[in-house]
């Protein structure tokens, strides 16, 4: 009597999906306006992080982000009116996921913002994200003040053509574009987890795109406002890495008795995964509240739930995983240098692998965990544990802190029954 | 080292003992203590079993707390519960100032149980008339747990499943009554490997169901107890004692769930709970849960030979 060929199925498809995930290679290749590039971003419709969300349900944060980019937009001048647009239904919003997109935090992408496209030629696929606007008070952290809408007017006018034509340049040099894999890898060398904390990361890309920046021809005078605005947002490239991320998960998703989780994300009202063997179906859970650093004059007590599609990076084996790449972390999310390496150490029982292109020099250069396995969250009982950024729970205020959440077990547990459902019947 | 941790969850009975303990001599509170990497179990007076966990698994004597390494203590470190700090105010535990020490020599692990929430099994609420699941239901909730069981490791060893087989099937050649097939498999306690041999894990799930029950008169039957002081010459003591608790229905929400959701007539929420218990040890969870199950075949008049059947083909074994 043998069950090895169920095991023999499963560990054939995990290893599948693991080695498609670390082989995958994204390249940043292009700028586009997302109702042009995205699929299905047509008409007034919005995009945004997590699992499905009705209007009665949306939290605080996603509820400004939603109104920001109505108003962004012109479907509304008021926040009542865009908020009365949102209710009827009017305007639509949907999850990124499906879409190939990701977005920080509330993650709201509208038809006319510009998008990072990105592109893996080992597997042909296309990811998508919004540009990073920087800390504090800003869109995907739910504020919609004119500051807000005046800075992303200014990003689609400004910031935009020069990373546009960068990109163009950059292209000329060497096809298909700038390889962010391998900027992820030095970063995580350098003190960098590639979640929240991105210092290397900006450096390295500015050291990257810079000489083609300067060399596009356009007003010297726009090229040195964008080269300063990612110079000073030192969390500039984390929608890169994310859209690398989705294309490295995407790469493992959909291989049929694979156990990997191929997306982890959060709406600010529920947590949400997709298993690579089930296809887009949403297993679902309460987002829990992060434990952080307050800002000054805040405290738990305003923080809304876990937000944000940037756990794709943890799902791709990087960001709160890599934890002990980055003790430095701990200044901004709290805890202990401790706990980063004992964080990164505890993911190692959940995941399939090691990366063998993404070390921990701490740990001598070991791979980081990789391939979160829904039977090992099961079996074990640890769930993934992740760095994050929190919002205020009310719309329009910002940023409050950052910290570090510990998903829920239950939806690790239901995407596990109907794995067996769907295949042991 | 000093260690402190606001516990999670507590479950009720926990509450009991500590009160109950705290009015007895309690210099000497403390019989034993199991320290593992993610569990204490802690046997005090009188051989009650209060068990402190970092699995998320909720049960009435478990005391919930995050995820540390409970492994730094050295295992088999004389442990006192600090009557101290046990001072009862309320029963309610997010109102009580509860503190529950383990103390030892160079060792302190101090579990503050003020945040706690209380967890206490819904059984309790069950009564009257019942759905229970369909006898095709079973099948297929056993059928999919097996998958469950097998792809996380957690299938009792085939010797174990053959001897179960054998008992089953020997009671159900005449009427399977609860006591019938209970008798049968105390027989096997003691059987298979791990910390708690899979018999065990299978003897309790099979009759903390029965006697959830038996005890909201949604099944005729007498209640099914053990007698602990027989069950230690057969298997070890530890496994003695979480046996006697979850056949007096101090449960795990995996049983307990796995019982609410039989009784509602609810397969998907039985197949979820019976889940729940995979991050028991080795194969205790799928061991447990079968328990269950031919508890549940018992309790429907079916016959409890296809449910291990189904169990068995969908954890792709063959038990000829």
């Amino acid at each position: 009597m043998a069950s090895s060929s169920i095991k023999e199925e499963i560990e054939k498809a995990n290893k599948k999906a693991v080695e498609r995930m670390m082989e995958s290679e994204p390249h940043w290749v292009d700028m586009g306006v997302a109702e042009r590039v995205i699929p299905d971003l047509k008409g007034m419709k919005l995009l945004h992080a997590g699992p499905p969300i009705t209007w009665d349900r949306v939290s605080g944060p996603l509820k400004g982000a939603l109104i920001g980019a109505v108003i962004y937009e012109g479907w509304a001048d008021t926040p009542e009116k865009a908020e009365r647009l949102l209710k009827t239904g009017e305007v639509v919003f949907e999850p990124t996921h499906p879409h190939r997109v990701v977005g920080p935090m509330a993650g709201v992408v509208s038809p006319s913002m510009p998008v990072f496209i990105f592109y893996d030629p080992k597997f042909g696929n296309y990811a998508y994200t919004n540009m990073n606007e920087g800390l504090g008070k800003v869109l995907r952290y739910g504020a919609y003040g004119k500051e807000v809408i005046d800075r992303l007017k200014w990003m689609a006018e400004v910031l935009y053509p020069v990373l546009k034509a960068t990109i163009e340049e950059i292209r000329k040099d060497r096809k298909p574009g700038l390889n962010f894999k391998n900027i992820i890898a030095q970063a995580l060398h350098m003190g960098d987890e590639c979640h929240n904390r991105y210092v290397a990361a900006n450096a390295l890309l500015l050291k990257e795109i810079s000489p083609y920046m300067f060399s596009t021809g356009i007003d010297r005078k726009d090229v040195i406002a964008a080269y300063n605005f990612i110079a000073r947002n030192i969390i500039f490239p984390l929608n890169m890495g994310m859209a690398a991320a989705k294309l490295m998960t995407l790469a493992a998703h959909g291989i049929e008795y694979s156990t990997i989780v191929t997306v982890m994300t959060r709406n600010g009202t529920d947590m949400g995964i997709w298993v690579s063997s089930l296809g887009e179906e949403w297993f679902t859970a309460p987002a829990p509240i992060p434990k952080g650093v307050w800002f000054p004059g805040y405290s738990e007590k305003d923080a809304n739930p876990d937000i944000g599609d940037s756990s794709i990076t943890e799902t791709a084996g990087f960001g709160g995983f890599a934890m002990a790449a980055a003790p430095a972390i701990i200044s901004y999310v709290g805890s202990t240098v401790e706990f980063a390496i004992e964080n990164t150490k505890r993911m190692y029982e959940i995941t399939y692998t090691k990366h063998k292109y993404f070390t921990i020099p701490y740990l001598g250069f070991q791979g980081t965990p990789t391939g979160v396995d829904i039977r090992k969250v099961v079996k074990t009982g640890i769930t993934p544990t992740i760095n994050t950024g929190v919002a205020h729970k009310e719309p329009g205020i910002g940023q409050v802190g950052a910290g570090i959440v510990q998903f829920p077990i239950e939806p690790f547990k239901a995407a596990l029954r109907r794995f067996a459902q769907k295949y042991g019947i | 080292m000093r260690t402190e941790l606001t516990a999670l969850t507590v479950g009720a009975e926990v509450l009991r003992k500590l009160f109950f303990h705290a009015h007895q001599d309690s210099n000497h509170v403390v019989e034993r203590v199991w320290v593992f990497r993610n569990t204490i179990n802690v046997l005090i007076c009188n051989h009650g079993l209060i068990t402190i966990t970092t699995k998320p698994l909720r049960a009435s004597f478990a005391i919930n707390i995050p995820w540390t390494e409970i492994a730094t203590i050295p295992n088999g470190f004389k442990g006192v519960l600090n009557p101290a700090d046990v001072s009862v105010r309320t029963m309610l535990v997010n109102e009580s100032s509860v503190g529950l020490s383990l103390c030892s020599k160079g060792n302190e692990l101090t579990i503050h149980l003020n945040d706690a929430v209380m967890w206490e099994p819904v059984y309790r609420s069950l009564h009257g008339e019942a759905t229970f699941l369909t006898p095709n239901e079973i099948l297929l909730v056993a059928r999919a747990f097996g998958y469950a069981a097998a792809v996380t490791d957690s299938v009792p060893h085939p010797q174990v499943l053959l001897a179960i087989r054998n008992v089953v099937k020997k009671s159900a050649s005449k009427s399977p009554t609860p006591a019938r097939v209970f008798d049968g498999l105390l027989k096997l306690v003691g059987l298979g490997h791990g910390l708690t041999p899979s018999a065990d894990d299978v003897i309790s799930g099979f009759a903390a169901t029965i006697n959830a029950l038996v005890a909201r008169g949604l099944v005729e039957g007498d209640w099914l107890s053990v007698d602990l002081r027989e069950l230690v010459t057969r298997t070890n003591l530890l496994s003695a004692v979480i046996m006697r608790e979850l056949i007096m229905l101090n449960l795990n929400e995996g049983v307990d769930g796995a019982v609410a959701s039989f009784v509602r007539g609810d397969a998907d929420g039985m197949l979820e709970s019976l889940i729940t218990l995979l991050s028991l040890g080795h194969d205790s969870g799928g061991s447990m849960g079968l328990g269950c199950l031919i508890a549940a075949c018992v309790a429907s008049d079916v016959d409890p030979m296809l449910c291990l059947g189904a169990f068995v083909e969908g954890a792709g074994l063959s038990l000829v």
